[in-house]
């Protein structure tokens, strides 16, 4: 017969338990992952700098462009040699943080502007920007604004991209539409127009959580974000929850494709660069792409709908996106500041722009170099007028556990704006009592705008 | 016969021999997860920031999204008598020797050697509201079915189950297959003269012979759908619609990766650990008392 002997049970049982035991030991193995040392010294006066590098896909070609900025760098300064490691998206956060628990790691790395770098500053991280760099460079970086703090620039931005509103006009013109809404009524009617053509009006998708952008309408001051999430305001307040009933007079009024809710953003969008839906919001990258495809002449852009009636309502929503800065543990700061400094050189930001198409954040950038019509008026946009990305300013885990799960409820039609508000506070709760000390960072920080 | 000093010697080497592999897996294994433990009860990514202000395990045991993720993997638990019943059907069938048996052996078995996001990635297109199946569903007057698989709450985690079972059944098949094809054909034929029909054979004879392979099986399904569907949750939904299809995995990634809490992480993970080390021991044990009754 096929019984089990007692030594093969044991077998068995052990094999289990080390099958379980090396499964958790890889979930939280990366909270012990060994830092890459960086930032030594050769015997022969040699300046070793590691980077940690993202930006590929913010603005494809990025990679290409560091390595041959690096190589120019270290043509030009013999004794210096700079390790580039790209970063992956998913855990670039959480590699980086690992080694600032460390103190040890790269010279210069990159992370999220604003909540993720202050972070970083308030973990003793960063070394401020500013410190290292005259103001004279510093006055010509945009948006310098989003990693400010104690009156200190923490970390130097390279480009800038926003998120406009999109359309085709061959797609609205089926609908006798010919400009693009710049009100909610004016849009849920654009809506009910192009419906009743068979047209989708507004391709999107489920994983980008942009709708949270639209509170900013609503909002006295990028402040307010702040205050929400630690406490002293509530998200379930109207200025905070009312801009939800607008992304729900859209999906009321059949709006988006009607697999918003199962297909990611990628796909959602298929709809607009395949000429089938009529509008549809992208970073700068989406947009160059789809005017590609559907022709530059048939592209149209705006900025968003205006739905709140709020101080902030025609801010635009440029970002920098990724910042770059020199940590606290590095032997190197001043040189690391230098190579820096050299990514916003003439030569370089030219370089940047010629092998990614985002145009720098510089006002040193020779803005006659863009040359199409679209790539102007994305530029126009990234650069008049006073610019936020609200997302940056709520803590990731409030952005993560908030701000998606709304997005879902409200597209899918599972929820009201007040569900949505609630899961939003709900989620802050939780961060506050989770994170008492990321609390007590937050509640010193006081953007403005 | 032996003296005892030989007996002594022989337990002495039979020590020594497996002491290299003790020490690397006690170094690999128990060192992991006793820092597991450590970083669990203390701050910071290392645990090297002084004990935790805040009991992490009290913590998440009330976290509402950590409840709901538990719930979600019990749910999918349900998944594992399915995966295995079709598994064993297909095996059955495919013993009788129908022609071409091999190749649909095969067949079955492909989803298996697929890599999971490549599989979460298809079905996205699949299942979303105007993918394949719901066009299918049209096409063959069958429209009233179709819904949202992914994006509504109410189907998202069955539609996950369901690519679990299809990754898994191949595995299963061949499993079962293998020890079908080990089975001594006496006993079928003795079934047989004794007037036993097709169903007979295989549930009164053919099963209780493959018990131990069942059993196994079983348990590894159990783990799997315990601590092994992370990566058809990720490549799939991210774990929504809000939260609908969240799993403990993704809460431990979550908290790990995406919001910095390691010792939340450590906390989750130990406790799921435990969890999965009780059912197991549960089934082990229930395992070799059906298999070895005495």
């Amino acid at each position: 017969m096929h019984g089990v002997s007692k030594g093969a049970r044991r077998g068995w049982l052990l094999a289990l338990a080390l099958l379980a035991s090396a499964a958790l030991a890889a979930c939280g193995g990366s909270s012990d992952t060994p830092a890459t040392s960086g930032g030594g010294t050769t015997s022969g006066g040699k300046v070793e700098l590691t980077f940690w590098y993202w930006g590929e896909d913010d603005a494809p070609g990025a990679n290409g462009w560091l390595a041959s900025a690096v190589k120019a760098y270290e043509t030009a300064n013999p004794n210096v040699s700079i390790t580039v490691v790209p970063q992956a998206t998913d855990t670039f956060t959480a590699t980086f943080a690992t080694a600032a628990a460390a103190k040890s790691g790269p010279d210069i790395a990159a992370q999220w502007a604003t909540g993720p770098v202050l972070t970083q500053v308030w973990n003793g991280a960063i070394t401020a920007i500013s410190d290292l760099v005259p103001a004279d460079e510093t006055k010509h970086w945009l948006n310098t604004s989003e990693n400010t703090y104690n009156g200190k620039i923490w970390a130097m931005p390279e480009y800038l991209i926003g998120v406009p509103w999109v359309g085709n006009k061959t797609v609205l013109a089926q609908a006798g539409i010919s400009t693009l809404p710049t009100t909610w009524p004016e849009l849920i009617a654009d809506c009910t127009a192009l419906r009743a053509k068979g047209v989708t009006p507004f391709a999107f998708g489920n994983d980008t959580y942009w709708t949270t952008q639209l509170m900013l309408q609503s909002l006295s001051s990028v402040d307010d974000v702040v205050q929400a999430s630690i406490g002293k305001k509530s998200y379930t307040a109207p200025e905070f929850a009312d801009f939800e009933k607008g992304w729900a007079q859209m999906a009321s009024a059949k709006c988006f494709n009607d697999d918003v809710s199962s297909v990611p953003m990628s796909k959602g969008t298929e709809q607009f660069a395949g000429g089938k839906a009529a509008m549809t919001i992208g970073t700068d990258g989406n947009v160059r792409a789809w005017a590609k495809t559907l022709g530059e002449a048939n592209i149209m852009l705006g900025k968003w709908p205006t739905y709140g009636s709020g101080p902030l309502k025609d801010y635009y929503n440029a970002t920098q996106s990724t910042s770059y800065f020199v940590t606290s543990w590095s032997k190197h700061q001043k040189e690391s500041a230098a190579f820096l400094v050299f990514l916003h050189s003439a030569e370089q930001i030219n370089a940047w722009y010629a092998a990614t198409g985002t145009p720098p954040a510089d006002d040193r950038f020779d803005t006659t170099k863009i040359t199409g019509a679209i790539d102007k008026q994305l530029y126009s946009f990234n650069t008049t007028g006073p610019q936020v990305w609200l997302q940056n300013f709520f803590p990731p885990q409030v952005d993560g556990n908030g701000n998606a799960p709304a997005q879902q409820l409200v597209l899918g039609g599972q929820g009201d704006a007040a569900a949505a508000a609630t899961t939003r506070e709900t989620a802050a709760a939780q961060w506050r009592a989770q994170k008492p000390d990321e609390v007590k960072n937050w509640s010193n920080f006081h953007p403005g705008g | 016969m032996r003296s005892p000093g030989s007996r002594l010697r022989a337990t002495i080497t039979s020590y020594l021999l497996i002491l290299p592999a003790g020490a690397f897996l006690s170094v690999v294994f128990l060192y992991s997860l006793a820092r597991l433990g450590y970083i669990s009860v203390h701050n910071g990514n290392t645990g090297l920031e002084g004990p935790a202000q805040i009991d992490a395990y009290r913590f998440i045991v009330d976290d509402p999204l950590f409840r709901q993720a538990v719930k979600h993997n019990l749910l999918l638990l349900l998944s594992v008598p399915v995966v295995t019943v079709l598994a064993l059907t297909i095996a059955f069938v495919l013993h009788e020797g129908i022609r071409g048996w091999r190749l649909y052996r095969t067949i079955v078995f492909v989803p298996y050697m697929l890599a999971i996001p490549v599989l979460g990635t298809t079905f996205v297109y699949l299942l979303s509201l105007n993918g394949m199946l719901n066009s299918l569903l049209q096409t063959i007057g069958l429209g009233s079915l179709r819904q949202d698989w992914l994006g509504d709450p109410s189907y998202v985690l069955g539609s996950i189950a369901t690519i679990i079972i299809y990754h898994e059944l191949g595995f299963g098949v061949v499993l079962f297959l293998a020890r079908l094809l080990s089975l001594p054909e006496e006993v079928d034929q003795a079934g047989r003269i004794d007037g036993c029909t097709w169903w007979q054979l295989r549930l009164r004879i053919t099963l209780p012979q493959m018990r131990s392979v069942i059993m196994a099986f079983v348990t590894l399904e159990l783990i799997t759908m315990l601590s092994w569907v992370f990566a058809y949750v990720y490549s799939t939904t991210h774990g929504g619609p809000n939260f609908a299809s969240s799993v403990l995995e993704l809460y431990i990634f979550n908290d790990a990766f995406s919001f910095q809490a390691p010792s939340f992480a450590a906390a989750a993970a130990i406790l799921l650990l435990a969890a999965t080390t009780v059912l197991i021991a549960i089934q082990v044990k229930r395992t070799s008392v059906e298999v070895n009754p005495e």
